[in-house]
């Protein structure tokens, strides 16, 4: 594998002071979560691209992915959002130098923006149905931080032993750099991972706000969150397969693989049709 | 990138016998066995998020505990007034799948090694891994040699059952030593340090098995064991052996009763047996086949139960 020297290429010197970095993995992205989250703000903050990461040495170039006809390059760029002091960065996972890529994303932060604190957010598969409210799981790099966010009906500490996602080993290595780090793993009905749940990006917004005092409008979202329960409320009506999976669910009840596999296929199917 | 001894060592004549993951994991099994038998204390390690992606993470309450790496560390103990330093590699950079690794992370980590072994005053160096050879599995292992100098060479072929490669293969005394386990080897001497690999005998066909084979791993412990003047316990080894000869025999008796009386040629003769190269290659293309019917708990690779006698 190829390895750059200077895989970061700076378009424009810091405007801000202090922001608080939000990452936002764009691979695997259930419910279109981090994707999501990052356009938001892109646009609700009118977010100036200020830095990439050359994607040379931590993806494989042997062709090219496409994805809905379109194809598709790995970036991992940076931008300020000047209104609310953030630091954006909206990244695809990289497959090769992870640590490198770490490494390089968090002194480039730390050294010209002096960031000190971070959240990376995450889409969790849940057979949960998308008439509740979704809930949130924390995992942080920090103990402090855990009386600072505690847990509440809505937020829980997560405990896990097994392979680290990428937005663990981020927080990690911020911790040795003196970056404390959130992540935010928020609900997504099984059958929504393929394809937006605006109600999860709303979640992750209100717990912004709350926290960081973002004061993002979120008129948007709950108008997207409105389109997409009554259309699913339809195919529910028109389809009493499906709306008897669903009460399932709602009434915590587990379904089959067959059955789980039935309904995300038919949800996407159904959702893709009525795409606007 | 770099290494970390956490104390100074003033150590005289020291040897470094180290080894990586490979085929089979004969070096590993036999060299992390052998560290912990004498019970060797951990004196360094090399950092490892250079290398390798962390392979396990443990979060309790929402707070990340650790992230674990595979291991590689240094470790030491003055046996019988010589003083050894033993090196478990769990992995080698740049794997990906394959059996040894290669490129810049493998010729940096062997080159971390070679800094912390000359801190350490290090002057000769064994590493340890597989010969893949066309010998049967009933047979006890042979460990193979090669060696920087002749001298090295003749001292190391004084051990019971140590041989040259020159000695075991039709090849006479010419090959390739794959991987760390071979390129710390080069860079060594290079360096002008005096080195050899000691290497147990895997039949050709069980070399892509996703099992260890701990026969050849006690067979290279036991070469260990004469250089470092020491005597082992090897009841470990009788059960782990004993598990996985089960695995084999299943598999062995599999074969058409062709090819299986021809293997079994093998068993008498040290040369390589009248066994064809193209029905070598039959046994390693099927073992994939074979390794299918197999109940889930047999054949399982349990590397990490192996470095640690129950």
């Amino acid at each position: 594998m190829t390895t750059i020297k200077n895989p970061l290429k700076v378009y424009q010197k810091p405007a801000l002071f202090h922001p608080v970095l939000l990452v936002g993995w764009q691979t695997q992205d259930v419910g279109n979560v981090g994707t999501g989250i990052m356009n938001y703000l892109q646009e609700a903050c009118q977010a100036k691209e200020v830095a990439e990461v050359d994607p040379l040495g931590f993806f494989a170039f042997e062709g090219a992915i496409f994805k809905n006809n379109l194809i598709q390059i790995p970036e991992s760029k940076f931008y300020e959002c000047a209104e609310n002091n953030l630091l954006l960065l909206g990244s695809d996972e990289p497959m090769y130098e992870k640590y490198n890529f770490i490494n390089t994303t968090l002194n480039y932060c730390r050294d010209e923006y002096m960031v000190s604190r971070l959240f990376t957010f995450n889409g969790h598969p849940s057979p949960v149905t998308h008439h509740g409210s979704r809930s949130i799981f924390l995992v942080f790099n920090q103990l402090k931080l855990g009386e600072e966010f505690p847990e509440n009906e809505q937020v829980e500490h997560v405990s896990w032993d097994g392979p680290p996602a990428m937005s663990t080993y981020l927080l990690w290595v911020a911790q040795k750099k003196g970056i404390s780090g959130i992540t935010l793993w928020v609900e997504v009905p099984f059958y929504l991972s393929s394809i937006e749940d605006p109600a999860a990006i709303k979640s992750i917004f209100s717990f912004l706000n709350a926290h960081l005092d973002l004061r993002i409008d979120l008129s948007r979202l709950n108008q997207k969150i409105e389109r997409q329960n009554r259309l699913l409320q339809e195919l529910c009506d028109t389809n009493p397969e499906v709306a008897e999976k669903m009460q399932k669910l709602d009434q915590e009840e587990e379904l089959e693989e067959n059955e789980q596999v039935f309904l995300s296929k038919t949800v996407y199917e159904y959702l893709q049709s009525r795409k606007q | 990138m770099g290494f970390v001894l956490h104390k100074e060592l003033d150590l005289e004549d020291p040897v470094l016998v180290c080894s990586w993951s490979g085929i089979g994991n004969i070096g590993l099994v036999a060299v992390d066995n052998l560290q912990y038998q004498v019970s060797a204390q951990e004196i360094g390690l090399i950092n490892p998020w250079h290398f390798f992606d962390p392979r396990n993470a443990v979060v309790k309450n929402g707070f990340i505990e650790s992230l674990e790496f595979p291991k590689s560390k240094f470790y030491y103990q003055n046996l019988t007034n010589k003083d050894s330093v033993f090196f478990v590699g769990e992995e080698q950079p740049g794997q990906m799948g394959k059996m040894h690794g290669g490129g810049e992370k493998a010729y940096h980590m062997a080159g971390l090694v070679l800094e912390a072994a000359e801190k350490l005053g290090i002057k000769k160096i064994y590493t340890s891994g597989a010969c893949v050879a066309a010998v049967h599995h009933q047979v006890k292992p042979r460990v193979v040699a090669v060696a920087s100098s002749e001298k090295l060479l003749q001292e190391v072929k004084m051990i019971p059952n140590v041989y040259s490669m020159g000695e075991t293969s039709e090849e006479g005394g010419e090959g390739v030593i794959t991987g760390l386990n071979g390129l710390l080897l080069a860079m060594a001497q290079k360096r002008g340090l005096e080195t050899a690999c000691l290497m147990g005998e895997i039949p050709d066909w069980l070399s892509r098995a996703p099992f260890p084979y701990p026969r050849a791993s006690q067979s290279v412990m036991e070469a260990f064991a004469h250089v470092l003047g020491i005597d082992l316990d090897f009841t470990f080894f009788e059960k782990k052996t004993e598990d996985i000869d089960k695995v084999i025999e299943k598999l062995y008796h599999k074969f058409p009763e062709k090819v299986k009386e021809q293997y079994d040629e093998r068993k008498t003769e040290l040369q390589p047996g009248p066994i064809t190269h193209e029905e070598a290659e039959w046994m390693k293309a099927h073992l994939d086949d074979f390794l299918k019917n197999l109940p889930k708990s047999e054949g399982e690779d349990d590397n990490d139960d192996d470095q640690k006698p129950t």
